[in-house]
Parts: structure tokens; sequence; C-alpha cells
């Protein structure tokens, strides 16, 4: 399968996403909330030699995706790894709706109102509800969307639904999104997951290959279950021509000294890593000390 | 090996993601699930083509081939359906809050003692390491004697005025502020501090809601003269996620605690609880927990997987009984009948 590139750019800093501390977060989403200041960011990484970026595809992010699709001639090697879908948007309309009004909307005014056409063709002919698989074909357009004319190399599946689905123990839906990922985008699918292992050993069954898998991978064993020593089993044993593994909260918020964090990630068989700084000594720092075998 | 046989009553927000976790428990075999919604029964019976589907939980529990029962209908119902659960000889884990009414949350607690029934009632936040930390200090009277304790609620929930709809709109039906946000911090005050002696000086607004309290306060006092003050607002902007904080106030210390850690503050250095003299910060990614599946929160894992682990073993217990629940629902009882407004 495609080699992915072995340092990716993430997203969670912009966000207010620290697992550390709610203050800081909150201190982060209000700088970040101009996206001038995202931009510059992202200026800093370039700068220091990294050109793949992970986003998921949240309203700012498309603002991001417009920005840099713009200026395609200073931006157009960049690879992106998009995330899908924003986990929060679906959450929020099905605690106020429930889920079949929720997917309704979704669907069907978002796009009429954003003037997606073919899409509606498609959707009049889904009896909600009825096929799970062409709803999970037509929400990954809708979410893919904002990511088009960017040199997107992996779709990721968001872990909140990796995983959610993964224990309902349905292959369809699995196979559903890598075949569709692969059909009509013609990237290689990719699942982000806090039970790396669980999924591994789903996907070997399902025989489902040629993925890459996302997770949580730090010295603290922070979001690593079953346990560190599982993972740490399972990426022994990988085949990383058959699966990818890619390494993300890898500094857990700052709890533990980047010197630490990235010593443990190079001594794995993991073939990428996302990180995320805000200050463009920190991004050096980090890049400086990933050296993957 | 031994198999615990499930089954799942109310497919909603709540049922959708306790299937996954229990799913993968590997002694646990899902039998069933109902839902008055035929459209979800459908969905799932088309892709778990072994599951039995019912659109009347009373079929599901009268089939009498489960071990236990997951309640996650709306809150009004939970009574009903545990009774019938009762009567088959069937384990319930139930969805909090546990009742609409600290009678029939007793009568429940009653008979599932006497039948040996193992029962449990999903007040996650009592999973969450940080709180038991902050249990464990304060029964070690760590910051000498507590006198006060400070706990707001806060979240986003409803932040617009929005048309009643559902079983949501009604506090009989178990909507509200208070019910469904409130109940969460009033236990875990039950869990760490114990049964109140005094519930006094309630007052509840509504800020978008029509017929709900979107906010209140209360007060709380316990044995020893240990008094605690309570502010719930599900209606604040500023916080993009559910942040609860609880503050304790000591003779020789302090405690802050929210969902994500805990800052102490010592006048003596407690060398067997790892703390130093003055303040220490634990965050709650540096206190071990991990769970065999996650899917939203560790602690929806351990609750369930403690369900389904007692029923295979009797000797294990879980955390949340249904006499724990009871003891919730009376100070949530006590919040309504003596607010001063709504
Ligand atoms: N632990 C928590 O943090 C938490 C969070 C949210 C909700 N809850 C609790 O979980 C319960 C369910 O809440 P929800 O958010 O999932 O609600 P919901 O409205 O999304 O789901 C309720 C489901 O029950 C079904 N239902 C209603 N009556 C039924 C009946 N008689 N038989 C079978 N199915 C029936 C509905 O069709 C719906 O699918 C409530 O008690 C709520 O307070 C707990």
């Amino acid at each position: 399968m495609e080699k992915i590139d072995k340092i990716v750019f993430g997203d969670n800093q912009f966000f207010g996403i620290n697992h550390r501390s709610q203050d800081k977060a909150e201190e982060l989403a209000k700088k970040f909330s101009d996206i001038r200041n995202i931009i510059e960011v992202y200026d800093n990484a370039f700068e220091c030699g990294i050109d793949s970026v992970m986003l998921n595809s949240n309203d700012i992010a498309a603002e991001i995706c417009d920005y840099f699709r713009k200026k395609s001639d200073k931006y157009g090697h960049l690879s992106w790894y998009p995330s899908i879908p924003y986990p929060h948007k679906y959450a929020n309309m099905v605690a106020e709706q429930g889920i079949f009004s929720a997917m309704n909307e979704i669907l069907f005014k978002n796009n009429t109102t954003s003037g997606v056409f073919g899409m509606i063709g498609k959707g009049t002919s889904v009896v909600l509800g009825k096929d799970l698989m062409k709803l999970l074909e037509m929400l990954i357009d809708i979410e893919v969307k904002m990511f088009k004319g960017l040199n997107v190399k992996v779709i990721f599946l968001q872990n909140v639904i990796t995983d959610l689905i993964l224990g309902y123990d349905v292959k369809e839906v699995f196979q559903c999104y890598c075949d569709y990922i692969r059909k009509k985008y013609n990237v290689t699918p990719g699942f982000i997951t806090l039970n790396m292992p669980y999924l591994k050993s789903k996907l070997d069954e399902w025989k489902i290959e040629e993925v890459v898998i996302c997770s949580s991978i730090n010295k603290a064993g922070f979001n690593m279950n079953p346990s560190k020593e599982e993972y740490e089993r399972v990426i022994a044993e990988n085949n990383p021509n058959k699966c990818q593994l890619m390494a993300m909260n890898v500094l857990v918020s700052g709890s533990i000294t980047p010197i630490e964090s990235f010593e443990y990630i190079n001594s794995l068989n993991l073939q990428s890593v996302v990180f995320g700084a805000s200050s463009k000594a920190h991004i050096q720092g980090s890049k400086d000390l990933i050296n993957l075998k | 090996m031994k198999k615990v046989r499930i089954g799942i009553i109310g497919m909603g927000r709540m049922g959708l993601t306790h299937y996954p976790i229990i799913n993968t428990h590997p002694a646990v075999e899902i039998i069933s699930v109902s839902d008055t919604s035929g459209t979800i029964l459908g969905m799932m019976k088309k892709y778990i083509p072994n599951l039995k589907t019912y659109t009347d939980y009373k079929d599901l529990l009268n089939a009498r081939d489960i071990d236990g029962v997951i309640v996650c209908t709306p809150s009004f119902s939970h009574y009903e359906i545990c009774k019938i659960a009762c009567e088959n000889g069937i384990s319930v884990f139930c969805e909090k809050p546990f009742t609409t009414s600290p009678a029939q949350a007793k009568e429940l607690s009653e008979a599932f003692e006497a039948q040996g029934l193992v029962n449990q009632v999903g007040y996650v936040n009592r999973y969450n390491p940080v709180f038991n930390n902050v249990k464990k200090l304060i029964s070690a009277d760590i910051i000498g004697k507590l006198v006060h304790v400070k706990a707001e609620f806060y979240s986003c929930t409803i932040i617009k005025s929005q048309k009643s709809k559902g079983w949501r709109s009604k506090r009989e039906n178990g909507g509200g502020a208070t019910y469904e946000m409130g109940a969460h911090i009033l236990d875990i005050l039950n869990y760490i501090l114990g049964e109140p002696i005094k519930v006094y000086g309630s007052m509840m607004n509504s800020i978008f809601s029509e017929d709900v309290e979107d906010m209140f306060a209360t007060n709380l006092a316990y044995a020893n003269d240990v008094t605690a003050s309570v502010f719930v607002d599900w209606s604040d902007v500023t916080y993009r996620k559910p942040m609860m904080k609880i503050e304790f106030f000591g003779s020789k210390g302090k405690i802050m605690a929210d969902f994500y850690g805990m800052k102490v503050y010592v006048d003596e250095a407690h060398p067997e609880f790892n703390l130093i003299e003055g303040w220490n910060t634990l965050a709650k990614n540096t206190m071990p927990d991990s769970v065999p599946f996650y899917v939203r929160g560790n602690g929806y894992t351990h609750q369930l997987y403690d369900f389904a682990d007692a029923i295979l073993d009797r000797t294990k217990s879980v955390i949340c009984t249904f006499a724990d629940a009871s003891t919730t629902q009376e100070i949530i009882h006590s919040v309504f009948n003596n607010s001063q407004n709504l």
C-alpha cells in the first residue's frame, strides 16, 4: 500500500482540546477563533519542514481548506489527512431533535440550502433508516466536500464514530466505508480509534487490509485501551505493508517531556505520528525529536 | 465460558451507546432489544440478524431468556420496567435519574434486594477517578475538618428558546435541568459526603425552556456542621463542554476538583497520598485508568462491565445500587419541594 507521511501536523490545539487543562484549552480556543492565527501556526509548521496536515471536518476546517485551496501555488504540495465527521455537530443535533429528524436535516435541509445538487437526487431514493449503507455514503460525501481539490492521502473516520460502530461488530459498515473511500475518492481509508488492538483484531478477522489506523500511543498509557502492553504487542506484530499505524496523543497534552515521549514513539514499529503545537519552537522541537524506524 | 444474556430497552441516545460497550464484554451475549420505534429496530435487525426485537418491552421481559436488562427509556417509564423485570427475576442496570418518585425508588430497591438481583443505576460520574480520589482524601481528613462544599455544574445544553418537544419537556417525565443534569452533581455529593440531614432554600429559574427549569440552586446540611451549596445551569454559552466544579473547604486545606483533574492544598505533606505541603495538581490523565473497550468515556464502560461481572459472580458488587440512587432521588425531590419559584 502507498506509504503515508511520517510526520503529520494535527489540529487539536486549534479547537479547545487540551487533555490537561480546560483553562489552557479555552485560552487557545479564543486565540484561534481568528483564522489568521491558525494560518500563522500552519506557516510555522511548514517552515519547520512539515508538509502534511490532519484536519477534522468542523466549520473552521472548511475555512482553512478554502484558504489553502485558493493559494495552491504556495500550498499545493501539502498532503491532507482529513478526519470525518465532526462528531459534536451530530451529537448536538441528535440531542436537540432525535436521531431521525437530525439525519433528515443533515442530509436534506443542509444541502438544499448550500446548493449541493446530485446528493438530493440520491437522497430521495433512500428511505431513511432502511438502508444504512446508502446513508453512510451520503454522510461521507457531505463531510468530505470541504476537502475537494486538496491532495488527500487518507480519509479517517473520527474515533467517536469508529469506536461506536466497532462495538456493534457489523463487518458491512467497515467494509462499506473502506470500499466507498477507495472507489469514490481513490484514497486510503483510515480509522481513528481509542481501541486499536480491538479494531486491529476485527479488521484481521474481516480481512480488511490496506488501511491506516491512528490511535493514542504514548509513554503514559493515556487513552490506550485495553492496555499499553496490548498496544505494544499489536504494534510489534503488525505488518506495515498491510496496515500502517499512526500515533496520536503522543505528548499527552504536556504531561511527559517531549524527549521521553518521542524516544518511546521512535522505539516502536510505527509508520507515522501526528502531533500539534502552537509555537514555532515547540513545533521544531518536536519535529527534530521524531525519528521513526 | 458461562455467558451473561442481556437485553436493552430504549434504543435512543443512551441505548445506542450502551449496546456497543456491553457487546464487547467477552462473556456477554446481547439477546434482545426493545424500542417503541420500529425504524430503529428494523435497521438493527437487518445487520444483526440473530437479535430479537420487540416494540413492547413487556414481551422482551416476559420471554425470560435474559439474565440482565439495561433500561434506557425516558425516566418516567423506569419504574414500571424495573418492576416487571424484578417479577421475572431479571437483574437491572437502569439509567439515571432512577425514577420520578422517591417512594418508587425505595420500593424497587427493596424488591430487588429481596430477590437477590443485581441492581445498578447509571450515575456514571461515580467512576471518574478524580471524584474517587477526592472521596479518598476527604475520608482521610486530609484537609482537616470539612466545613463547606461549593458545587457547580454548567453546560450549553439549552441555549435558545425552543418549542417543548418529547419527554424532556415535562418534569413529570424526567425532564429539566435538575433531573437531567443536577441529578449527577447531587449524586456525586451523595457519593462523597453521604446523605444530608437537610435540603433547604432551593430556587429555580428558566431562561429558554417553556415548561422546565434551566437552572437551580440549593443548599444542603450534613451531620458534623458540614454545609454545601449547589448551582446548576444548563444554559451557559461560555461552556463548550459540560463542566462540573466542586470545591471542598477544610480547616487545613482545600480541594478543587473538576472532570479533568484536581488541585489540593494541604498545610503539611502527606507522603502516603503523594501530596507535598502547599498546592498539588493532579491531572485526570495521570491517574491510571484504562478500559477493555472505550466508547464515550471510561466510566460508561466500567459501569456496564461491573453490571455484567456482578451477574456472573454474585459476590462482586456494583458502585451505584438502587439504594444509593434512592437517596439521590430523595435529595432531588427535596430540591423540588422547597423551591421558591417555578
Ligand atoms: N448517564 C447519563 O449521563 C445520561 C445521559 C443522557 C440520558 N440519560 C438517561 O437515559 C435515559 C434515556 O435518555 P436518552 O437521552 O437516551 O433519551 P432518548 O429519547 O434519546 O431515547 C429514549 C428511547 O426510548 C424509547 N422508548 C420510549 N418509551 C419506550 C418504551 N415504553 N419501550 C421501549 N422503548 C421506549 C424511545 O423511542 C427512544 O428511542 C433517560 O433516563 C435519561 O435521563 C443518562
